[in-house]
């Protein structure tokens, strides 16, 4: 039997979690689905409805913040304890352990929140006659950005999930910011010793831009590797998640 | 089954849990391990299972590093924690949910033994007291048939029937292919059960002997207080005067009081490991 990937004990992991998760996640979606129904409703009452960019602001904010919060989570159970030691010892491989986390908290939770979100908005656009048509994610100029932000955002998470221990989801957000705030002013000093007094703002992985109007830019054939960029860091932060799930140790 | 060789371990470098330890544990004996509060038990434990990997040396469960966690590897061996947490499911939902990773999980016997140990099937085990919670993953875990059953402090917590039920239960499970290792620190749980002790003290395993055999080569008995004799190689007060340990030279066999002999092995008097040490190096001819 292969070591790393085999399809029937992936299925009877999956059917495991599933069956002890399900009460949880159920409870889980049937918050969250109450929680946007509040926002929502109480926005489209004190404004008199919700605009389409009202309903893109706040799909947005409320799938970051709910995504990363169960993101954080989905594999502490490996994290200490006896429940890890259980969870650890279980026989399957690291990679069929992984992937039940990456599958739940990524494509699952990515449907399940899209379809809870459309049912409190409709619900609440309905009781709200003044609101725009209901908001079409699918065709939102700015969903592919969403999602590359979402799926570093998730990596980070996932990493967050497994690194820490206890109190994951604070340790990680607090983590995220630190080196946001680091990288950006040590980048920051990095671009103003290269080029100057000039520089007034640059972002890690963006243009500089100059005092004088002018902004520092790669072309336009490079720059649109930077496209690319949340994919591959997604997929790094994945991989790490991964190796450390290997090397855990109680 | 289990071959460690020159293992050191500790959660830092510079402290070590584990020195330089080798050992080797086979099918068809039920081990108990046994060491103070701290001695680093539940480590070796660890290391056993792959869930704490060693600094050096190597351990091996049927050839391969436990340290891999390799699926074939761990669905032969079951190890329960010191401490339970059980998922929001009955018993007969853990059975169908878990049992399928261990080929040779045994259904019908799980639910005899949670009849034995006189545990709810049909309730959900977060609603079970910690005791039947233990009870339920003790009868999980001899139904799991994995060739190496490895059980941290697994009285603990049980009342008293269900000790000596427990006892009864192991006792019943093993069979020639299965290695069994149990530790505790109340050494008294283990009477009647095991058939080697592992006495683990100051990082390294100190005693490793069949009880049959230790019993024909040390013998243990009471003498009168302040009377113990110059052939005593360990003696401590008791209520009838001074529990012994001396040399069997006749090798009649002689039950072996398990807490007077760890007592004697983690004290700071060496006369009864220097002898048992000696024994070992003795030549054959």
């Amino acid at each position: 039997m292969n070591q790393f990937f085999n399809l029937s004990r992936f299925g009877r992991l999956l059917r495991k979690h599933t069956a002890e998760q399900l009460p949880t996640y159920a409870l889980g979606a049937a918050v969250l689905t109450g929680g946007i129904l509040v926002v929502v409703g109480f926005l489209a009452y004190v404004g008199g409805g919700l605009s389409h960019m009202q309903q893109g602001i706040l799909f947005t904010l409320m799938l970051l913040a709910a995504g990363s919060f169960f993101t954080s989570l989905v594999l502490a159970q490996f994290g200490v304890g006896s429940r890890a030691a259980l969870a650890l010892t279980l026989p399957a491989s690291h990679f069929e352990k992984f992937l039940v986390a990456w599958l739940f908290s990524l494509p699952v939770f990515l449907a399940v929140f899209t379809a809870v979100f459309y049912l409190a908005d409709w619900v609440a656009l309905s009781l709200s006659p003044a609101s725009d048509t209901l908001l079409n994610i699918f065709t939102a100029k700015n969903a592919p950005g969403l999602l590359a932000f979402f799926l570093v955002l998730h990596g980070v998470a996932l990493w967050g999930s497994i690194f820490f221990t206890r109190q994951q989801f604070l340790k990680t957000a607090f983590g995220l910011v630190l080196l946001s705030i680091v990288g950006t002013v040590v980048n920051f000093r990095i671009m103003k010793a290269l080029l100057g007094p000039v520089v007034q703002a640059v972002f890690p992985f963006g243009s500089v831009k100059l005092y004088n109007s002018a902004s520092v830019t790669l072309p336009d054939g490079q720059e649109q590797w930077f496209n690319w960029l949340p994919l591959v860091l997604a997929g790094l932060l994945w991989l790490a998640a991964y190796a450390r799930l290997t090397e855990k140790q109680l | 089954m289990v071959r460690i060789r020159n293992l050191h371990f500790g959660y830092s470098r510079r402290v070590l849990q584990l020195e330089n330890l080798t050992l080797d544990l086979v099918r068809g004996r039920i081990y108990g391990l046994l060491g103070k509060n701290g001695a680093g038990k539940s480590t070796l434990l660890k290391n056993l299972v792959g869930l704490a990997f060693p600094l050096s040396g190597t351990c091996e469960v049927d050839g391969h590093a436990a340290a891999l966690r390799r699926p074939d590897t761990l669905q032969d061996l079951f190890f329960l924690p010191e401490d339970v947490r059980v998922p929001a499911v009955t018993a007969t939902q853990l059975a169908r949910s878990t049992g399928g990773f261990y080929p040779r999980f045994d259904e019908a016997a799980f639910h005899e033994y949670l009849r034995e140990f006189d545990v709810p099937s049909l309730t959900k085990l977060t609603t079970l007291s910690f005791g039947q919670q233990k009870k339920v993953l003790i009868a999980f875990a001899l139904a799991t048939n994995t060739g190496l059953l490895v059980l941290d402090e697994p009285t603990n917590g049980l009342d008293i029937p269900s000790k000596a039920q427990f006892r009864k239960l192991v006792a019943r499970a093993l069979g020639e292919e299965r290695c069994v290792v149990i530790s505790t620190h109340q050494v008294r749980d283990l009477d009647n059960l095991i058939d080697t002790v592992l006495v683990l003290h100051e990082r390294r395993i100190v005693l490793n002997e069949v009880l049959d055999e230790l019993g024909e080569f040390i013998s243990f008995g009471t003498a009168p207080a302040g009377a113990a004799g110059p052939d005593v190689l360990y003696a401590e007060p008791s209520v009838r005067g001074q529990q012994v340990i001396r040399p069997n030279p006749g090798g009649t066999y002689s039950k072996v009081d398990l807490e007077l002999l760890f007592n004697a092995l983690t004290g700071p008097d060496k006369a009864v490991a220097t002898y048992l040490t000696q024994r070992q190096h003795e030549p054959v001819l």
